[in-house]
């Protein structure tokens, strides 16, 4: 006999549920005034995800062949690594400043993304730090040009 | 009018406009031949860069790239068979097979000839009908510009993806995100969980910039990890050496259908959540009705690509005429230049043709302007834009995630903006991973504060002139606009409908 199994839309629609209940929460102490939109709009998702379970417990009753491909983690380790190296640009961002960091970035990034040319990659990061350079910090007075936390601490 | 239109035109005469101007349109069309980059990730990453920019010179830049990225989408849709943007997808039917003959600079001409030509026309139509209708905005009171909300969100959350639920619920967690921050009313924080920064709401362009931008680049990563290449243009060499324009004999047979489609283009344009990819089918569709030669449709008809290149590009002016009078964003893009109307104070109504009339009346020029511009730089550059979607996405990808980031942080000087974006990049992933659209989430948080407001104004008028029944019985607009919202609700019936059609001729083809 064909394995049947739960489609991912029911745990999807559960978590949605999970949601709502913690946009109720953090608007359970407001003036009936302040919080009616947020409740209101709360109820909706609510139904909404009732729906989206109620859909997924149908797609389940399919063979595994007809509910079509779930999601497995080679779907999401390289979105989530790049994910995660924007993170540390970000907080390279923060500590050393933007152009510093970006010249870092732009090289793991493009090495990470499986560009092996040296010259262009680095004639990419040379060409893109100058133009930020002149348009942002010269001449739209963006604060870029510092060292970041670093450069305040020191 | 004639005298807004002469100064409109004065306003459009300084540098920083031109400029805008020019950088839009060629921007526009670079990003629309980037297979996977949509008008819609353009625009937004553009909106921090037009923050020092005057409204005119921010809101021609804006609308620019919007017309041009739609037309830019046609570019590899010919020469690679790679549609830009799924408003060309239609164009590839045709204009490769051109391209396969040895016709594909040919067909380039004609792509860019019918875009400039629907753009036009879509923006003269928008430069008269937009003032009538704007007047009539002034029938509008609170209880209909919050219908007026609602309907936007229900249109776009019905037509956004797979699954109208999960599209309806991405646009209500957008309305619920939207009410982050102090109540306007009251002065209470709410769903701050003591975040001060959180107090002022979530800032809309790192919301934007993330659930568009960011996750882009993340799919971008999964596609290089899988194989994904980008496109190679077919026969480089004959494109170099032929004619750009087919021979005017043959030209001249193509005006009826793109004066046909510049019309229905518009109209259809007009018509909130169709948008450009709606109008470059149905228009695809007519000009086989109308053809004498519909059996060389399929095979290389310079009239399929007239047809629906003039469709798609008369959507994008007629999506912006509800948009300026109503507030009504016809399609994602519209609703993020809802955003960046809001940013440089412009308010959609009235207004826009009263108070504002010489910005408003700017920017449609602009706009009639940069589908011209469009043309002129389409004929002689088009081969040389379609290289760019050749460019490994390797070297794109991080480049965009510093942009993302320096426009993200050039908002306010603020790193938190930036943490935003970061969030709303993962959030925009996860959601188009399990099927939930992100377009709708965006419109939910653009709507919002109009929503909750009006709707606040309206029960306190509507419990002073004897209950929301009989308030809402006696407004007839708001009657009709209600009807709206429910039609709405069945409009993906429709559009299953007009998809199923357009794939049946898809494969006939």
């Amino acid at each position: 006999m064909e394995k049947k199994r739960i489609h991912q839309d029911v745990f999807v629609g559960f978590f949605c549920l999970a949601l709502c209940l913690l946009i109720y929460v953090l608007n359970n102490g407001l003036p009936a005034d302040a919080a009616m939109m947020p409740k209101l709009l709360d109820g909706l998702l609510v139904v909404l995800s009732v729906l989206i379970i109620y859909h997924g417990l149908r797609k389940s009753r399919l063979s595994a062949e007809g509910q079509g491909k779930s999601l497995t983690w080679d779907d999401w380790k390289i979105p989530v690594i790049t994910w995660g190296l924007v993170v540390v640009y970000v907080g390279l961002f923060y500590l050393i400043g933007y152009l510093p960091a970006t010249g870092i970035m732009l090289v793991l990034l493009m090495r990470f993304m499986k560009r092996t040319s040296w010259p262009v990659i680095l004639g990419i990061d040379v060409v893109y730090l100058l133009i930020m350079y002149f348009v942002f910090a010269k001449m739209l007075n963006v604060n870029i040009d510092n060292l970041g936390a670093l450069g305040r601490l020191l | 009018m004639l005298a807004n239109i002469m100064v409109g035109f004065q306003s459009l005469l300084s540098i920083d406009v031109l400029i805008a101007l020019v950088a839009g349109t060629a921007g526009g069309m670079v990003i629309g031949a980037l297979p996977g980059f949509s008008a819609a990730m353009g625009v937004s990453l553009l909106i921090p860069i037009t923050y020092g920019m005057s409204p005119i010179a921010a809101l021609t830049m804006l609308t620019a790239m919007y017309t041009s990225a739609i037309y830019g989408g046609s570019i590899t849709a010919i020469l690679c068979h790679t549609p830009g943007t799924p408003a060309s997808a239609a164009t590839a039917i045709d204009g490769y097979q051109l391209t396969k003959q040895g016709r594909g600079m040919e067909a380039m001409g004609v792509a860019t000839l019918g875009s400039a030509v629907g753009g036009t026309v879509s923006a003269i139509a928008m430069l008269l009908i937009a003032p009538a209708l704007g007047a009539f905005s002034l029938k509008f009171s609170v209880l209909e510009y919050f219908l007026l909300s609602v309907f936007g969100l229900t249109v776009i959350a019905s037509l956004a993806g797979d699954s109208v639920i999960k599209g309806l619920f991405s646009g209500v967690l957008g309305l619920v995100l939207g009410c982050i921050g102090l109540d306007a009313i009251t002065g209470y924080p709410r769903m701050t969980l003591g975040v001060i920064q959180l107090e002022d709401g979530i800032n809309f362009v790192p919301a934007l910039i993330g659930l568009f931008s960011i996750s882009q680049v993340m799919t971008l990563a999964y596609d290089v990890y899988h194989g994904k290449k980008g496109s190679v243009i077919e026969d480089e060499e004959n494109l170099k050496h032929s004619r750009a324009l087919p021979p005017f004999s043959e030209l001249k047979t193509l005006f009826p259908t793109m004066a046909r489609c510049s019309i229905v283009g518009t109209v259809v344009g007009i018509v909130p959540a169709a948008g450009a990819g709606v109008s470059s089918w149905i228009c695809y569709s007519m000009g086989k009705r109308f053809s004498k030669h519909p059996e060389k449709f399929g095979h290389g008809a310079l009239e399929g690509v007239a047809s629906c290149e003039t469709g798609n590009n008369a959507a994008t002016g007629g999506a912006l005429i509800p948009l300026i009078t109503l507030g009504l964003p016809g399609s994602t893009v519209a609703a993020i230049l809802l955003g960046g109307m809001m940013i440089h104070g412009l308010t959609p109504g009235a207004a826009m043709f009263t108070k504002n009339a010489s910005t408003t009346y700017a920017i449609m020029i602009g706009f009639m302007l940069a589908n011209i511009l469009m043309g002129m730089i389409g004929l002689f550059a088009a081969r040389y834009i379609a290289r760019v979607s050749s460019v490994p996405m390797g070297y794109l990808g991080p480049v965009i995630v510093a942009l993302c980031c320096i426009g993200t942080f050039a908002i306010r000087n603020n790193m938190f903006d930036v943490g935003v974006m970061l969030v709303f990049g993962l959030l925009g992933f996860v959601l188009k991973k399990f099927g939930f659209s992100a377009p709708p989430m965006i419109l939910g948080m653009v709507l919002s504060e109009i929503c909750e407001n009006n709707w606040r104004r309206a029960v306190i008028l509507a419990n002073a002139k004897g209950g929301m029944l009989s308030y809402f019985l006696g407004r007839p607009i708001a009657i009709v606009l209600a009807l709206l919202i429910v039609a709405s609700l069945f409009s993906p019936v429709l559009m299953n409908f007009v998809n199923k059609k357009a794939h049946a001729i898809e494969k006939q083809q």
